[in-house]
C-alpha cells in the first residue's frame, strides 16, 4: 500500500492524471482504506490540477458500494449511481475534520444506535467516545507539530484527521487516521524524557516507532503522576478493556503495537516493525459484537 | 449554588483539551462555567450525565486546569465542587486530576 501511495503521490506531483483502478479489488479493510482515503484527500487538496485522481469502477458490487458509502467518488469528483444497501456496507461511515470539536464525531452515536436496532447489541458509547475523541484530540494537538519526515507535509488547511466506522461479520471497527509526523517526533512534549529513556532501554534494538508508541501507552497506563499530559493513550486501551473483548492496534510511521483483550484482561501484546512507513498514525479498534466462544 | 449540566449547557460531545483545537474542549468548558464561580467562592454542581462520554484530556484540563489557572489548592477547589453522575469512577477520576494538578503545582 505504501509503495502504491508513493507512486500515486509522485505522479500527481508531476502533474499527471492518475486513475485508481479498482476493477480487481474484492475486499476493503478499514485501516488500509482510511490511509488510501486520507492520502487521496491530501493529494487532491494540494494539487493544482482540478481533477488529478479518478476512479476506475470496481467490478465488485460490494466494493462499489463501499467507495460510494465512504465518499471516495465525491472526493475524486467521479459519478456513481450506486446506492449502498448491503448490510456489510451501510455501517461504513466517514468523518473528517480540522479540529477536535465533538460534533463531527457524532457519527459514532448514529452507528451505535443503528447497531443496537439492527443487532440488539449495545456498544459502550461512553468508552468508545473516550477512546475515539482522545485519538482525534491527539491528532489535532500533535500530528503537525513537526513536518512529516518523508516529504515535509505539514497538514491541510481543512483536515487533520479522518475516521471510519464499519460493521462486518458481527464485528465493529473504528479507525482514526492522521498524516502527521508520528509518535516518535512528539512524545517528548508530553512524556518525561526519563520515562521514554527507560522504555527505549527496555526494548533496545526494536523498531523505534513501535517503541515510541509503547512509551506513550505505558506512560498513560502507569498512573505515574509526573505530568498532567500524556494520559490520552490510556483512553485508547480503555475502549477494549471496557468492551471486555477486542483488539487495539496503533500504527505510527514504521511501527505498530497491538493489544488483545478477552474478558477485560489483556491476553497478548505485540510490537511490530512494518518494514515501511505509513507516513502517519492510525488507531484501529476491533470490537466483537458477540462474546467469543469459550 | 450553581448547577451546570454539561450536556445541556455546554455540549453532548465534549472532546479534547485546548480551546485552540476546538470549541467543545476542557479549557473552553472551564473558562466558560467554572473559573469565575470558583474564584468567587461559590459552590458549583456539575451534572456529568447525558454526554456521549469524556476523554481524559477534557477532564484533566477542565478540572485539573482549575488548580493551574486559579493557583488555588485542591482542597479549596474540591470544597466548592459537587458532582452528579451515574458513573462514580468518573467523579473519582476528576478528583484525582485535581489532586494531581495540585501535587504538580507544588513540586
Amino acid at each position: 500500500m505504501r509503495n502504491f501511495l508513493d507512486e500515486v503521490g509522485i505522479a500527481v506531483g508531476q502533474g499527471k492524471r492518475v486513475k485508481l483502478d479498482f476493477r480487481k479489488t474484492q475486499i476493503m479493510y478499514p485501516a488500509a482504506t482510511i490511509l488510501l482515503f486520507a492520502e487521496v484527500d491530501r493529494l487532491i487538496s494540494t494539487s493544482s490540477n482540478p481533477k488529478p485522481i479518478s476512479i476506475v469502477q470496481p467490478k465488485s458490487q460490494r466494493v462499489r458500494e463501499v467507495l460510494k458509502q465512504i465518499g471516495l467518488y465525491e472526493l475524486t469528483g467521479d459519478k456513481s449511481s450506486v446506492v449502498p444497501t448491503r448490510k456489510d456496507v451501510v455501517f461504513w461511515r466517514t468523518a473528517k475534520g480540522k479540529d477536535q470539536s465533538g460534533q463531527k464525531l457524532a457519527v459514532i452515536e448514529v452507528v451505535a444506535e443503528a447497531v443496537k436496532l439492527e443487532r440488539g447489541t449495545t456498544l459502550l458509547l461512553d468508552s468508545l467516545w473516550r477512546g475515539v475523541s482522545e485519538a482525534v484530540a491527539n491528532s489535532v494537538e500533535h500530528a503537525h507539530k513537526a513536518p512529516r519526515e518523508s516529504d515535509g507535509f505539514q497538514g491541510l488547511p481543512e483536515t487533520t484527521w479522518w475516521m471510519f466506522t464499519q460493521v462486518k461479520d458481527d464485528v465493529f471497527y473504528v479507525v482514526v487516521c492522521d498524516l502527521g509526523c508520528g509518535y516518535r517526533a512528539t512524545i517528548g512534549q508530553s512524556i518525561p524524557e526519563r520515562f521514554i529513556a527507560q522504555i527505549s532501554e527496555l526494548f533496545a534494538g526494536q523498531n523505534v516507532d513501535a517503541i515510541a508508541i509503547e512509551a506513550a501507552m505505558e506512560f498513560g497506563r502507569s498512573g505515574t503522576r509526573e505530568s498532567h499530559r500524556g494520559r490520552g493513550s490510556r483512553d485508547a486501551i480503555s475502549v477494549v478493556e471496557k468492551h471486555q473483548n477486542g483488539e487495539l492496534a496503533i500504527f505510527s510511521n514504521s511501527g505498530a503495537v497491538q493489544y488483545w483483550y478477552v474478558g477485560g484482561i489483556q491476553v497478548n501484546q505485540k510490537r511490530i516493525g512494518l518494514g515501511f512507513s505509513i507516513n502517519g498514525t492510525i488507531l484501529w479498534w476491533k470490537l466483537p459484537l458477540k462474546a467469543p466462544l469459550k | 449554588m450553581i448547577a451546570i449540566n454539561v450536556s445541556r449547557d455546554f455540549t453532548r460531545f465534549p472532546a479534547g483539551r485546548f480551546k485552540r483545537n476546538g470549541t467543545t474542549s476542557g479549557e473552553a468548558f472551564r473558562e466558560q462555567f467554572l473559573e469565575q464561580p470558583i474564584r468567587d467562592g461559590r459552590i458549583v454542581e456539575v451534572i456529568l450525565d447525558g454526554t456521549l462520554g469524556y476523554g481524559s484530556s477534557f477532564l484533566e484540563e477542565a478540572f485539573g486546569g482549575l488548580v493551574r489557572k486559579l493557583q488555588v489548592d485542591a482542597d479549596r477547589i474540591l470544597s466548592l465542587l459537587r458532582f452528579q453522575s451515574n458513573d462514580s469512577t468518573l467523579v473519582e477520576e476528576i478528583i484525582q486530576y485535581i489532586k494531581d494538578a495540585d501535587t504538580e503545582r507544588k513540586r
